[in-house]
């Protein structure tokens, strides 16, 4: 080996070994190893406690809906049910805690609730304004860390009260959960009344929470499986009021409706698209049903989708408008498959034990909810590919699932066996807070709207 | 054997409209009464029914097929027409050719056990399988329509196997 | 094993060159940094980043402690000359978009976590605190320079294990040092993000990662949000919220407990993985 080689050979050896060590001549050390940090691991299924004491309305003052000061209990009331009702929150107030001052709205005693002990703080204000308006403002307060975490505030019709309770609440949700808001929807169901062999089933709105709740047909004629339109304009729903299953687009303000097709066939099933701008609806022809869709004007023919000599029947549009979701026995028993918009590439996704029926795709997209029949009918959710099957109830007959807005909570409704009694039920997605959904008669078919904007 | 039922039924109902609607007729002579005759033994007291039943009526119809000859039964999720249908419905079809003018419906029904579009879409698989057979037999299908009411319109009220078989059902109704 | 030429020379300079450097290293004449008044003293050894395997330096190095951040908020840039520490500002988390029944506009929407004006650890309590460190030994006390250095000498040829053995077989290597530190911060920081995390779908697929930026006193300068992983479409409305939650709760855990000032540089950045069970 020549010098020179040789040299350089040297030098870079040395070179190698000072440069490894001139990491000791810093000061200090450099950042930690990269080895991944050992798993903390905590636990979130208890609920959170929240305080809702009654709204100060600073000047109390009558308005058409009752006395400024009422309302603030009243809308107190009604944020304290919506959280509690969720599931995650356990409430406390407005009745059993003790007035707020005005001041405190801004500034609340944290020691105080700290004590009580709670973790979440709701205070709020109602005034109205010359024009006789509500300005009702909402605060929520994080006990714990004691700050503020957000404020909104509201300007509403007196008669309207509600819906700021429901938005406040929304909020209040919303931040705490992460999820989107639901409170502040309608929901349009069937109301059941009559002996199990001659119901009685009348078309029927209400909010979220059941208050104003308002009968639409008069139950001369069987009404079945209504929709809510996006924009709350109309409602879809089956009517045999000329003695078949027809479907009509029912106008809320000028109370009349349309059919959405002249075919003399059967036609069930509607369902409209996230835009509002399609309705999907199914028809049987010499006895064989398949899956169509329409122009939600009215105008234009219809597509058919389906053309397996099988029962093709209901169908949800993903959030996007882009798939479809539907229920087939073209393999022999009642499963979910799903399509492109335009009806290509129909594939089933459901494979587990059991006949699978009525798929409704969450309004987040992550998720199809269906009634799965084995023995029981049981509401379930999958992933959009047919993975991750959980079941969520557990009755001897919960069908018809369909989503809260913001796809957190799944309504069905339940029939006892025996009497055939109807009732409108919900849980988390989590399978937690299974609930009853109160209404003046019995009920069925519920069907979720958007949340009002 | 039959037949001869409803025309005596007729020609009573027909008799009676008409003396019911005569007044009281003056009897001039009654003729002399016959001496040696033999008219042998008195007839039998006719039968007069309280409501008779109109030919061609849903009351007929019903009289004529039989009991729950109305209707043909099904098996969980199923429409096809077995024998027994068959026989069913045959008679059925002999009833409408007596009745040229006769229309019909068929409603087909499903049991509570489904989910309710699912089974909408069945009630009409059913009452359409019992329409193609009666079309096949011989009856014109301009006669037939069908409805589907689901599972919304049970005929045996029970959370029971037995129920249940009862309420899977096409069945016939006269337009009237 | 034959060595050429080549090796041989090269290992006789590398020795000689090791002579050199750790003679220079006792006589200070490499020291880089300022050395800024301390006031507690910090024992340091060679054991740390470099090794998990405890060594027996000849002389003891005086590290100096990162400038006191002082009475700052915590979401202040503490001017040290650490690695890079990015700083974290309290995140307003994105406001929903909730449009409003009428005309009216809202009410002014201040959707920021304010820091809880938290006083930051006095000393004493610092020092209070690094003594239940379960050695039993007597706490180091402010200006204790000269104090830790003679801790040091008198604990070198003890047993491992027994006191602040520094500068001997240390009685603990990084990793259990970390290990302990980390069961003392979990600790403190769990009841408080149960307090506020979100409950959902498949919550428990969520990993959040953050490191810490402490002070010898076990007070948090800094908090930094590294990442998530295990985010999903069912459970991404909550990994934000989780997110906050936990910084929050990072922070108003602090300052620390249990943390042993012996071992800080381990310990000065600490860095959490947080998953929900469930």
């Amino acid at each position: 080996m020549t010098s020179f080689a040789f040299y350089r050979k040297l030098a870079s050896f040395l070179l190698l070994i000072v440069g490894s060590h001139s990491v000791m001549a810093q000061t200090p050390p450099p950042a930690p190893a990269t080895d991944e940090p050992e798993l903390v691991e905590f636990d979130t299924s208890k609920t959170r406690s929240i305080a809702v004491p009654a709204l100060v309305a600073p000047a109390p003052v009558d308005t058409p809906a009752g006395n400024s000061a009422a309302l603030g209990r009243q809308i107190a009331e009604v944020i304290s049910s919506n959280l509690r009702a969720s599931g995650v929150f356990e409430t406390q107030g407005p009745n059993g805690l003790r007035a707020i001052s005005l001041g405190e709205v801004t500034a609340p005693q944290f020691d105080y609730w700290k004590g009580r002990p709670v973790e979440q703080l709701v205070q709020g204000f109602v005034r109205v304004g010359g024009d006789g308006n509500l300005t009702v403002g909402c605060y929520l307060y994080d006990v714990g860390f004691g700050n503020e975490t957000t404020r909104l505030g509201f300007n509403v019709p007196p008669r309207e009260w509600r819906r700021a309770a429901h938005k406040c609440a929304d909020a209040i949700y919303s931040r705490l959960t992460g999820e989107l808001p639901f409170f502040d929807s309608r929901i349009a169901y069937i109301a059941e009344t009559g002996p199990k062999g001659k119901r009685v089933k009348r078309l029927a709105i209400m909010d979220s929470d059941g208050a104003n709740h308002r009968f639409i047909t008069n139950g001369q004629s069987t009404a079945l499986t209504p929709r809510f339109s996006p924009n709350y304009k109309s409602i879809l729903y089956l009517s045999y009021v000329d003695g078949n299953p027809r479907i009509y687009v029912y106008d809320i303000d000028t109370g009349r409706q349309r059919l959405i097709t002249q075919s003399r066939n059967p036609t069930f099933a509607p369902r409209w698209s996230p835009d509002g701008k399609t309705i999907l609806y199914s028809m049987a022809v010499a006895g064989n049903t398949d899956i169509y869709k329409i122009s939600a004007s009215g105008d234009g023919t219809p597509v058919k989708l389906t053309t397996s000599p099988g029962i093709d029947v209901g169908g949800s549009f993903s959030p996007d408008g882009r798939q479809i979701v539907f229920e087939s026995d073209r393999s022999g028993s009642q499963q979910i498959y799903v399509m492109n918009a335009d009806g290509s590439n129909q594939r089933r996704i459901s494979f587990g034990a059991g006949r699978y029926a009525t798929p409704e795709w969450s309004p987040r997209a992550d998720l199809i909810a269906y009634t799965r029949i084995a023995g029981d009918f049981r509401v379930g959710t999958m992933r959009p590919d047919g993975s991750g099957e959980r079941l969520l109830t557990d009755s001897w007959q919960d069908e018809a699932p369909t989503w809260a807005p913001n796809g957190r909570v799944i309504q069905f409704f339940r029939t006892a066996k025996g009497s055939g009694k109807t009732s409108i039920w919900q849980v988390d997605l989590t399978g937690s807070n299974e609930r009853q959904l109160p209404t003046p008669v019995d009920g069925s078919d519920p069907a979720w709207g958007p949340v009002l904007p | 054997m039959k037949t001869n039922t409803i025309k005596m039924a007729a020609i009573l109902l027909a008799s009676t409209a008409l003396v019911a609607g005569c007044g009281k007729k003056k009897v001039e002579q009654l003729p002399p009464a016959a001496e040696g005759t033999n008219y042998g033994p008195p007839p039998a007291a006719p039968i007069v029914e309280a409501n008779p039943i109109v030919p061609g009526s849903q009351e007929d119809f019903l009289q004529q097929v039989g009991q729950f000859g109305d209707r043909i039964l099904f098996e969980t999720d199923r429409f096809n027409v077995d024998a027994e249908d068959q026989a069913t419905l045959q008679r059925q079809a002999q009833w409408l050719a007596r009745y040229p003018n006769a229309r019909i419906t068929v409603e087909g029904h499903a049991d509570e056990r489904g989910t309710r579009d699912y089974n909408l879409a069945l009630g009409e698989r059913r009452a359409n399988a019992a329409k193609n057979y009666l079309t096949s037999i011989g009856v014109d299908a301009s006669r037939i329509e069908t409805v589907s009411y689901g599972k919304e319109r049970p005929s045996a009220l029970g959370s029971d196997e037995q129920a249940w078989a009862q309420n899977r059902r096409a069945v016939t109704v006269t337009i009237q | 094993m034959a060595m050429d030429r080549v090796e041989k020379v090269g290992l006789g300079a590398a020795i000689g060159g090791h002579v050199i450097l750790l003679g220079a290293f006792g006589l200070g004449l490499l020291a880089s940094a300022d050395t800024i008044k301390k006031q507690e003293s910090i024992s340091v050894s060679l054991v740390g980043e470099i090794a998990d395997v405890s060594t027996a330096p000849d002389a003891i190095q005086e590290e100096s402690a990162p400038p006191a951040a002082g009475d700052t908020a915590p979401s202040e840039p503490p001017p040290a000359p650490t690695p890079v520490m990015q700083i974290e500002k309290p995140v307003a988390k994105p406001v929903q978009k909730l449009a409003k029944p009428d005309t009216a506009p809202p009410l002014a929407k201040v959707a920021t976590k304010k820091e809880p004006p938290k006083t930051a650890a006095t000393p004493p309590k610092a020092v209070k605190a690094a003594a239940p460190s379960g050695k039993g030994t007597t706490p180091t006390k402010p200006g204790g320079l000269s104090r830790s250095f003679e801790d040091s000498i008198s604990n070198i040829g003890k047993a491992p294990g027994a006191g602040k053995a520094v500068g001997t077989p240390a009685a603990k290597t990084a990793t259990e040092v970390r290990r302990s530190v980390g069961i003392s911060i979990a600790g403190q920081i769990r009841s408080r993000v149960r307090a506020c995390a979100p409950s959902g779908i498949d919550i428990n697929k969520i990993e959040t990662f953050v490191t810490l930026s402490l002070e010898p006193s076990g007070k948090l300068t800094s908090v930094r949000f590294d990442k998530q992983v295990g985010v999903t479409d069912s459970n991404q409305p909550q990994a934000g919220p989780l997110k906050d939650c936990i910084l929050q709760a990072v922070r108003a855990a602090s300052p620390y407990d249990g943390l042993d000032p012996e071992y800080y540089d381990v310990w000065k950045t600490h860095a959490l993985r947080l998953r929900a069970t469930g």
